[in-house]
């Protein structure tokens, strides 16, 4: 039992490394052990469920980690992680932290981007039209999301390469993501253009179903803009 | 053909008809919100088209007369009949389109509605009765044979799995469906109530589906044929169930149902024929199946939405066999020969013709809606209408 109790921690650290900062990890051992160390497949599920649900780890991980989590637990390998162990001699090393920094979760809320922009930028988006404006904000939100923002630029590139379209503004943007001077002169349509390009990246990186959520939530950020009362960002859509 | 024949076979039209309803709903139901108008305007015209093309064309190549057993050549355009005759033109009409909606399925979500409609309608006047002359008409080559096939576990299901098939080939997958690495990631219905829902009546129209394909010989087999369904569909479930929970996967309303519905294809071409027990046996591995088909599928990146080829195409390979596999009498080998060359013969029609007429429709018309119309729903790029106004954001570019 003190076997199965062991792997089962030991599945969980591995299972939830990637997606949780240090603290949180120890909180889901601590979660496991005080609730979910029984042998039962319901018990796996609840368990993942729970800890997906207070670190707020989204659907399309959870579904994977189901089944990551029974693999591992049916496999023989042994599992080199003792976490238990490592909780008990961080506990000896130093105190508690109070608090620490999570680690960005793969399509699960980013925090939204301050509204308040420095003095100089605002000066200049007064004098940008409605729609450049919200473009611009937009893809900030949006880039934001994504843990590895080269592939959505490899993917763009790829597709503007394939429908014969010119790559400058694409490139112009890899080189600085957080720059969009490049959309000075841009009408609508053409940025209209760019936004379901990046859809489409989006999908191929995340899938349609986090990748609809992603844009929704940018859109309702986005709403909050003035300028999104001249120029709505579902027109982009 | 008796009184009694008569009315009880009229009820099976209604059944069965009732069935599109069963599809409509468990399609939509497996969609997402924004295509859910698409796939059930995809479901409701069919059926009327189809209805249409196969009382004018269809049912005349495959119950016509033929010399050759290969096609019918009269009966088109039918104005006078008997009763009998009238209700059987109407039944083999509700199982025409029953073949046509299991494309509509496999399909959803990218494919234009037009040219669908356009598919639909060859498949209903060609396609199915075409390899249905073979089966059921009375010279049909098939049939001389001695292939058994019930109430059309080849000739309705794998006929509309096949052309599922060449579909979702054609089509490619939904946008972002399958990672760059080979990682399938889920796309979940937007209401699974829904799919529940289709697949009961999809189950109470079965009792029709079977029931209304006694003949004469059969007749006294009425009460076995309802039994043998509804054990078939129960086995078709509970294995999709068991086999989830004990390779440890959650267990899925959705892959459960389908798991049922696998289970009724299986049983529907010995219905009248399979003792209950072997009725049991031949659903619950359909079930089976149907998984490991879904998986197969899933490995080979061909976009099923419903699990349509699964369900029908693998489902009815298998129910037809198992005619030959759980006989009453003594096991044949000659008798299985023949049942595998039904299944071969409606795949060597069925698939290779579906495909090319896929591809002249995609060169000539186009087939796949744009990644756009992909991203903003069919529902509103093909029909100008959303599936839930109070609850979807329309993205409408004149929106201000």
């Amino acid at each position: 039992m003190n076997d199965l109790n062991k792997r089962r921690r030991q599945a969980a650290w591995i299972c939830f490394e990637p997606y949780l900062a240090e603290e949180q990890l120890f909180k889901a051992i601590h979660i496991l052990e005080r609730g979910y160390q029984t042998d039962s497949v319901s018990n796996s599920i609840a368990y993942i469920g729970r800890v997906c649900s207070e670190f707020d780890i989204g659907s399309e991980i959870r579904k994977s980690l189901y089944g990551q989590f029974h693999k591992l637990m049916s496999e023989g390998a042994d599992l080199r992680i003792d976490s238990l162990a490592l909780a008990l001699k961080k506990n000896q090393a130093k105190p508690r932290q109070e608090t620490a920094a999570s680690k960005p979760v793969q399509a699960s809320p980013a925090p939204v981007l301050s509204m308040v922009e420095p003095l100089e930028q605002q000066d200049k988006t007064a004098s940008l039209p409605p729609h450049t404006v919200v473009f611009s904000y937009f893809m900030r939100q949006l880039i934001a999301y994504l843990p590895d923002k080269p592939a959505l630029f490899e993917i763009l590139m790829e597709l503007a390469k394939n429908k014969r379209n010119s790559t400058d503004h694409i490139s112009r943007w890899a080189s600085n993501p957080d720059k969009f001077d490049w959309t000075e002169g841009l009408d609508e349509k053409t940025l209209a253009s760019l936004v379901h390009r990046v859809y489409t990246a989006f999908c191929e990186i995340m899938g349609p179903v986090a990748a609809d959520e992603c844009f929704h939530k940018a859109m309702a950020a986005c709403e909050q803009k003035p300028e999104s009362r001249q120029f709505s960002p579902a027109r982009f859509l | 053909m008796n009184e009694l024949q008569v009315i009880w076979m009229a009820m099976c039209v209604m059944l069965v008809f009732f069935m599109q309803a069963g599809f409509a709903l468990l399609e939509s139901g497996a969609s997402r919100a924004k295509n859910s108008i698409n796939v059930l305007m995809k479901n409701y015209m069919d059926m009327c088209l189809g209805g249409l093309i196969f009382w004018s064309v269809g049912f005349g190549l495959m119950f016509g007369d033929t010399s050759t057993g290969w096609l019918g050549t009269n009966h088109f355009f039918q104005q006078q009949f008997t009763t009998a005759e009238a209700v059987k033109l109407a039944y083999q009409t509700m199982f025409a389109a029953t073949a046509a909606t299991i494309v509509s399925g496999a399909v959803a979500e990218r494919m234009h509605f037009s040219t669908y409609l356009i598919f639909s309608a060859f498949v209903t006047g060609i396609i199915y009765p075409v390899f249905g002359s073979w089966a059921w008409n009375e010279h049909g080559w098939l049939r001389a044979l001695g292939f058994v096939d019930f109430a059309g576990s080849t000739v309705v299901h794998s006929i509309g799995g096949w052309c599922a098939l060449a579909g979702i080939i054609v089509l490619g997958p939904r946008l972002g469906r399958y990672s760059r690495q080979g990682e399938t990631r889920e796309i979940p219905g937007h209401n699974l109530p829904l799919v529940a829902l289709g697949g009961f009546i999809l189950w109470l129209g079965w009792f029709g589906f079977n029931g209304g394909s006694i003949s004469s010989l059969e007749k006294n087999n009425l009460g076995l044929v309802l039994l043998n369904t509804h054990l078939g569909g129960s086995a078709g479930a509970l294995s999709a169930l068991l086999f989830m929970y004990f390779r440890k996967q959650p267990v899925l309303l959705s892959a459960t149902v389908n798991g049922s519905i696998a289970g009724l294809v299986s049983i529907t071409a010995g219905a009248a024929y399979l003792s209950p027990l072997a009725a049991v046996a031949v659903g619950f591995t359909g079930g089976v199946f149907y998984l490991l088909a879904v998986n197969l599928l899933d490995r080979l990146q061909l976009d099923d939405v419903v699990g349509a080829v699964a369900v029908h195409g693998v489902g009815g390979v298998w129910g037809t066999l198992a005619v030959a596999l759980f006989p009453q009498g003594a096991f044949s080998f000659s008798t299985l020969l023949v049942q595998m060359t039904g299944i071969v013969a409606c795949f060597v029609w069925a698939f290779p013709t579906a495909f090319l007429f896929f591809k002249l429709l995609d060169n000539y018309l186009g087939v796949r809606a744009s990644t756009l119309d992909e991203q903003r729903g069919l529902d509103y790029t093909e029909h100008y209408e959303v599936g839930y106004p109070e609850f979807q954001k329309r993205l409408d570019s004149n929106a201000a």
